[in-house]
């Protein structure tokens, strides 16, 4: 059998070899006109792919939202025009063109939205209770986030599509897999919030009750209880967020009002859960000075703002974790962080402070599924 | 708008990479055959055949990847309890209702009135059992 010539330079009269030398020059052809729209074609599928996505993580957690809401709360009436209302609930920021006072703008905001959602919630999930009626809020949240995330997407998708602009299609491109990631997260914190399991991002809050377990905590803030214990002849006074509903407390608040009651402070000491890198271990730990606490930015400025008027020392002990990690059921890991944490928090009581001395200690994070 | 990959684009997808495939082996195969009588030929089909057959497996495995990815993984739970009496742990699947410093059942092994206290709460191993979505 005579093998038709398809490559390598033509010797004999072949129509097969014709045929693909033209196809060679119909393809370089086609791309050298067409190059960027065949590009934008492939990158809008795979937006168009992530955004298919996100439309089912969406959903699903919409879903799971009603569902949580019926099985808790018993609701006399469906609860499905609530949810779809507070998928597209939004919290307008302060104007910023004249910063000063921008942040006790957005706490009184921050603190408006708390209360009408606790209300709102309340009303819907009237069988339901304290804690669960909170960890409803932070499964509404997630809803939310997701149902932002595909608004956004969903809009940079049909606006680059109807312009044909590789540059528009190439910002949400670039920015798409963080998106997805985030997204997962979510979807994946979905269980934790259904069942009220504690997630990584709890780990200061047990850090803080480890410290206060076995004594008396009485409310100091909105959301947020604080204790005292000794620990080798220091005053330890350990603030957290009231558990075990799932809610971050306010500890800006709770450490003003201790340090304007507490004249005898002498350190003031953070946990908190932090996002680790790519490449680093989940459950490390480690040290650094300032406010160990992320959010909006509201309570790390009260923290801050009290700490430099006192001039205390604050030191922050931070326990690595990925996003994922974060909004999902705490792991062997990030369990043996929080009780190398516990140990480490101890070391530093003791060697940073003398015998006598009060130190305060804020455990920082979503206590759901932590008591004290 | 968004449609499901799955639809019309998939089936053509799945079409062509199906097309590929048979044309690729039956590439391969000719060269094969005429290894002996053309090398050079034949040479050129094989490798157009391999790289055909390659292109086909890489498609298929990113789809399988990206259908993966579509599955959330759900986490087994535990809890442990631990006696404040007798100090005896036990580890148990997570019932709702379950925190941290909360109580729980009381201890079958001193048989004392006194309830266990939850200590931790953790997912004991890496995620197994997985939920489509």
């Amino acid at each position: 059998m005579q093998l038709p010539t398809i490559l390598l330079q033509q010797t004999q009269e072949n129509p097969l070899a014709y045929i693909v030398n033209l196809a060679f020059m119909a393809m370089f052809f086609v791309l050298f006109v067409w190059g960027q729209r065949i590009q934008l074609t492939i990158m809008l599928r795979d937006v168009e792919y992530a955004l298919s996505r996100l439309k089912i993580m969406r959903d699903e957690t919409r879903r799971a939202a009603i569902e949580n809401v019926k099985r808790l709360g018993k609701s006399p009436t469906d609860p499905t025009s609530y949810v779809d209302r507070y998928l597209e609930y939004v919290l307008i920021p302060p104007v910023s063109m004249d910063p000063a006072g921008i942040v006790w703008k957005f706490d009184h905001l921050l603190g408006i939205t708390e209360d009408r959602i606790k209300e709102e919630v309340k009303a819907v999930a009237p069988e339901a209770n304290e804690s669960q009626q909170y960890n409803i809020q932070n499964l509404l949240e997630i809803a939310q986030a997701l149902n932002t995330y595909y608004r956004v997407i969903r809009h940079f998708y049909l606006f680059g599509k109807k312009s044909a602009s590789y540059y528009i299609i190439i910002q949400i491109q670039v920015l798409l897999p963080e998106i997805m990631r985030e997204a997962e997260a979510l979807l994946g914190a979905v269980h934790a919030f259904t069942f009220g399991h504690p997630v990584g991002d709890g780990a200061g809050a047990l850090v803080a009750a480890r410290i206060l377990h076995g004594h008396e905590a009485s409310d100091i803030a909105r959301d947020t209880v604080y204790g005292e214990t000794d620990y080798e002849g220091r005053r330890v006074i350990v603030i957290k967020s009231k558990g075990p509903g799932g809610t971050v407390g306010r500890p800006g608040d709770a450490v003003s009002i201790l340090l304007k009651r507490r004249k005898a402070l002498k350190s003031v000491l953070m946990v908190d859960a932090g996002l680790k890198l790519e490449g680093e271990k989940s459950g490390e730990i480690f040290e650094g000075i300032g406010a160990a606490i992320g959010g909006i930015g509201t309570e790390k400025f009260k923290i801050e703002e009290m700490v430099t008027k006192r001039k205390l020392p604050l030191y922050g002990v931070i326990i690595k974790m990925s996003s994922q990690e974060a909004v999902s059921p705490l792991t062997k890991e990030i369990m043996t962080g929080i009780e190398q944490a516990v140990e480490r928090v101890k070391e530093l009581i003791k060697t940073g402070t003398k015998v006598g001395d009060t130190v305060l200690l804020v455990g920082v994070g979503n206590t759901m599924g932590i008591g004290q | 708008m968004a449609k499901q990959p799955s639809s019309l684009f998939m089936s053509l997808y799945f079409m062509v990479l199906g097309i590929l495939l048979v044309v690729s082996v039956g590439m391969f195969i000719i060269g094969l055959r005429e290894l002996a009588n053309e090398p050079t030929q034949s040479t050129i089909y094989m490798l157009v055949g391999i790289s055909g057959i390659g292109i086909t497996l890489y498609s298929l495995r990113q789809i399988q990847s990206k259908s993966k990815s579509l599955r959330v993984q759900v986490a087994k739970v535990v809890s442990v309890l631990e006696c404040g009496n007798c100090h005896n742990k036990v580890t148990r699947n997570f019932k709702e209702g379950d925190f941290v410093y909360g109580t729980a059942e009381k201890c079958t092994n001193c048989n004392t009135e006194t309830s266990m206290t939850i200590m931790s709460i953790f997912t004991e191993k890496p995620p197994g059992k997985k939920s489509a979505v």
